[in-house]
């Protein structure tokens, strides 16, 4: 934690937008009012969740040696951050960065908060975001604000809300593409940003973009809601648009994305979507978090049915400005190359130059152009490294950079003719990691080392092959080195292990009352054609022998594969009963006294134990729309209160009044389904549905503290002293109560049958 | 120095003389043990195994406090200790505090049995970093105030000498300065 953060607020506020400057205010009002003991866990966690500050897997005295367990004994007490979670355990959080793109300030900003706040690592996702470690959430509002300085927000980057809008990282740049997808994942991105109709969801909502049906990049098919950009004609002109996915993702249950709209145009696209949030907003399951993702909703309705209720209510939603104005400034996210293009690769003295050349070049439709691609070991990237890069993307690029799902780094639009110097330039950085897109190139999700609901070490594992299989790669095959291989710490799949030709995840099993660390083989997987097929679990391994089994499998392909042969076609070819025998072996575990080595996991000395799992924070807790607006009404409260011991009677008032407001504006959520957006519709709503019914009456005091509303409403922008001031505090406060005590009163009611 | 400059989250680094003799799944097993001995005056949480980083934070240990580490960065082993939480120390006091706190740890690792005889020190030379780019930015001028309370604080652990100092060059970085002490450091 640490002492200057106050002081972040004043050198940067200027440099950030006013929204953003008013949202981190609240948020640190909020871990105020958390801290006096006036905001539930629950709420707690989900707004700061919301805020991408996930609690992050610790010891918590639930794991010393393995055998014994020790509490840890924070300072905090019994200050909590959400259930089961201390307040000054360390957290992580999550930086959402759409599409990927990047520039030199924000790498530099990034290795600065990795360095002051955090351990000294940024470290790439499997979605493109950026993810801190060991950070304390005293310190999250400073941080946020350094980053929105930059232009870059945390803001949903978990909870049950929108995620990062990923994108092909060579958007723009491919040959095989229709169009160039990154103004819209733009648009797309901050469009939901906040949008009324994304807070009300059950679980989370992943959106992916692609440019192309064929290759890998998007991912689109195990996503939420997914995009492949298509062209058609219409009278002789060429018109823009997407084939549109739903219902697609990963985890235990994985599903493949289902077509809703071969063709949604450009135009379109943004409302379909959120037509589509409102459906699963409004029909998603709330309760049961392990049937809440969008896919079980389209399951149960079937495809058909979803796309009716979609496009049904898309009918019927009011226009909105940001639908369509982006339209019209397509070419800002246009890049422009900062040097000349090259005839050919510049050749270099050192013979790495070649093989690195090989793996790490990527050919640009733009004659002379490639662009590099950064080989990050497990997705991690140092302080110094990033300052490197920062200086490299300034000297060859216009800033030109984007993250991959494959956690690497991409530097677009290198000039051929600089290429040679480049690598130059990143070797001296030690950037230089061949094998990107290869066998080496291993992706794993945090797994065991900070996420709350790891099995194994995925991180353990990946760095083990890593290291294996670049010492094995010189000569290798080049049908191994095409293979794909991913590696998650639990069937939750974030490590994308469905979609791997060998995936692996971590599982747990019992021998002789002791825990031993396993990894479930699953084979065949496609990650071309948008991660077009699913793999098949083969049983599970042992964690320390994996890498044997990873030889036994890339062996018996090499020996016994046809012509051309993709290994999923392998493993369907040979079966799984085959695939078994080759491995069966290697699922017998030596006895405890036998080697000790396999009770622990990849670099942890500790004897091996699920005591330390915890709740997981993927999706956070379900806390209703109406739960988030009563709690925002609080906090505009007490702000109010601030204001007035201030001697700001008129600013006390208005926020006050603005309590009121948002306060009206969840309990209308429980009985109106289009919900006003101004404050004279809001009154009107509350009118009709509340005040003329008596549905907001109190059994004792009446329909007074409704009142008291309509009353404020009427008399709005009338001069202010301090004593109205303050009476229009404690009315606002009782009102918040009072719609408290409906929606309970409304939740108690017998409901018919 | 000024009262305003409040020195605050002082890093200490002491060089490893071999870093060759050292393994760093060594250190993994080290600072799990003191997790579960609570070995130091810190609650300790968590080891981060950054081994797969070229010139990265290698091994660091996670206290509330602090984290200490075998860092490996611009490829230069080395045992460092960044205090992340304020302490009441001002000026020197403080830079005197973060340098006797990473010397307990070097004496701590260098008496564990993993690295009795492999693990030793550079003892002419010592870095000191202030990780808080708004207490200090990286110029001559933080430089030139930092100098009178990190000599002061050299002078009190180490005692009298020429000490000299260089600033790291690129702006960017944290206020970083190598200390030079010719007639050397006792670790
Ligand atoms: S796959 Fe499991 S272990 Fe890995 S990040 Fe997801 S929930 Fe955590």
């Amino acid at each position: 934690m640490k002492a200057s953060n106050p002081h972040w607020r004043e050198r940067v506020v200027e440099q950030m937008s006013s929204q953003l400057t008013e949202e981190l205010d609240q948020f640190e009002t909020e871990i105020t009012l958390k801290k006096q003991g006036k905001l539930d866990d629950r709420v707690f966690a989900e707004t700061r969740l919301r805020r991408g500050a996930y609690g992050q897997r610790y010891d918590n005295g639930r794991r010393n040696d393995g055998i014994k367990t020790q509490k840890l004994e924070f300072p905090c007490g019994t200050l909590t951050k959400g259930p089961d979670t201390a307040w000054d355990a360390p957290g992580m959080l999550r930086i959402k960065i759409p599409y990927g793109g990047l520039n030199a300030r924000q790498l530099e900003v990034l290795g600065e908060l990795a360095e002051e706040y955090s351990d000294g690592i940024a470290h790439v996702t499997t979605r493109q975001c950026i993810q801190l470690h060991f950070i304390h959430i005293d310190d999250a509002p400073t941080i946020m604000r350094r980053l929105a300085a930059v232009g870059i927000t945390t803001r949903e980057a978990c909870g049950n809300s929108v995620r990062n809008v990923t994108a092909c990282p060579f958007s723009g740049i491919c040959s095989d593409e229709a169009f160039d997808v990154t103004p819209y994942a733009h648009a797309l991105t901050y469009h939901l940003l906040g949008h009324p109709d994304c807070q009300n969801f059950g679980r989370k909502f992943k959106p992916a973009f692609s440019g192309c049906k064929d290759q890998p990049c998007g991912l689109v098919k195990m996503h939420d809601v997914g995009y492949i950009a298509t062209t058609r004609e219409v009278d002789g002109k060429v018109q823009r648009g997407f084939e549109m996915y739903v219902g697609g993702g990963l985890g235990a249950v994985p599903r493949q994305a289902k077509l809703l709209s071969e063709f949604v145009s450009e135009e379109e696209i943004l409302p379909l979507t959120q037509a589509v949030a409102r459906v699963f907003g409004r029909l998603g399951e709330k309760k049961n978090r392990g049937k809440a993702r969008i896919k079980f909703l389209v399951d149960k309705l079937g495809i058909e049915e979803f796309s009716r209720l979609v496009f049904e209510e898309r009918s019927i939603m009011e226009p909105e400005a940001s639908w369509t104005s982006y339209l019209d400034e397509l070419d800002i996210k246009d890049e422009k190359p900062l040097r000349d293009a090259g005839s050919d690769l510049a050749g270099n003295d050192d013979p790495e130059f070649a093989k690195w050349c090989e793996t790490n070049i990527y050919q640009q439709k733009q004659e002379g152009f490639v662009a590099v691609i950064l080989s990050l070991p497990l997705g991690d990237i140092t302080a110094d490294q990033l300052r490197s890069l920062s200086d490299i993307a300034r000297k060859y690029t216009n800033e030109t950079i984007r993250t991959t799902v494959e956690q690497n780094i991409i530097l677009r639009w290198v000039s051929k003719a600089d290429v040679a110097a480049v690598y130059s330039d990143l070797k001296a950085a030690e950037l230089v990691i061949p094998g990107a897109g290869t066998i080496v190139d291993v992706t794993s999700c945090p797994g065991t080392d900070t996420c709350k609901l790891g099995i194994s070490s995925s991180r353990g594992l990946a760095a083990q092959l890593r290291e294996r299989l670049a010492e094995k790669s010189v000569h290798m095959d080049q049908a191994i080195k095409d293979l794909v291989i991913k590696v998650s710490g639990c069937f939750n799949s974030c490590g994308g292990h469905h979609v791997a030709d060998l995936g692996f995840y971590g599982v747990s099993r019992s021998i002789n009352k002791h825990s031993i660390p396993h990894f479930q083989v699953v084979l065949g997987g496609q990650w071309s054609h948008n991660a077009g097929a699913y793999g098949l679990p083969m049983g599970a391994i042992p964690s320390k022998r994996i890498p044997e089994t990873v030889d036994r499998l890339t062996q018996a392909f090499l020996d016994k594969k046809e012509k051309d042969e993709s290994f999923k076609d392998f493993v369907g070819r040979i079966g799984k009963a085959e695939i078994k025998g080759l491995i069966q072996d290697l699922t017998q575990v030596p006895t405890y006294e036998e080697d000790r080595s396999y009770y622990s996991d990849w670099s942890d000395p500790r004897e091996y134990t699920k005591d330390d799992i915890g709740i997981g924070e993927c999706a956070g807790e379900v806390v209703t729309a109406f739960t988030f607006d009563l709690t925002s009404a609080e906090r505009m409260l007490f702000e109010a209160q601030l204001k007035l011991e201030k001697d700001d009677s008129q600013g006390a008032a208005i926020q006050a009044f603005d309590a009121m407001v948002t306060a009206t504006r969840g309990l209308l959520r429980l009985k109106v389904p289009n919900v006003g957006k101004d404050t004279e519709t809001l009154v009107q709503q509350f009118r009709t549905e509340y005040f003329d019914t008596e549905l907001f009456f109190d059994p004792y005091a009446g329909g007074k503290f409704g009142q008291y509303f309509l009353d404020a409403a009427a008399s709005q922008g009338g001069s202010v002293d301090k004593d109205s001031a303050h009476r229009q505090i404690e009315e606002a406060s009782l009102f918040v109560e009072a719609c408290h005590a409906c929606s309970g009163r409304m939740s108690e009611q017998p409901t018919a049958g | 120095m000024s009262d305003s400059f409040d020195l605050q989250h002082v890093n200490v680094k002491f060089f490893v003389k071999d870093a060759g003799a050292i393994n760093l799944e060594d250190a993994i097993n080290v600072f799990h043990a003191w997790i579960q001995e609570q070995k130091l005056d810190d609650l300790l949480i968590d080891v981060a195994d950054y081994r797969h980083v070229p010139s990265g934070p290698g091994v660091i240990l996670v206290g509330h406090n602090a984290q200490y580490s075998f860092d490996n960065a611009e490829s230069n082993l080395g045992i460092l200790y960044n205090r992340k939480t304020p302490v009441e120390a001002k000026g020197a006091a403080n830079v005197q505090k973060a340098i006797e706190r990473a010397l307990e740890i070097c004496r701590h690792l260098v008496a564990d049995d993993a690295f009795r005889g492999k693990l030793e020190f550079v003892t002419d030379r010592l870095q000191i970093m202030i990780n808080d780019r708004l207490i200090g930015v990286n110029d001559q001028a933080s430089f030139e105030r930092l100098l009178p309370d990190l000599t002061a604080a050299l002078v009190s652990v180490f005692g009298e000498q020429d000490y000299s100092f260089e600033r790291a060059s690129d702006s960017r970085k944290r206020l970083t300065v190598s200390v030079d002490a010719p007639q050397g450091i006792a670790i």
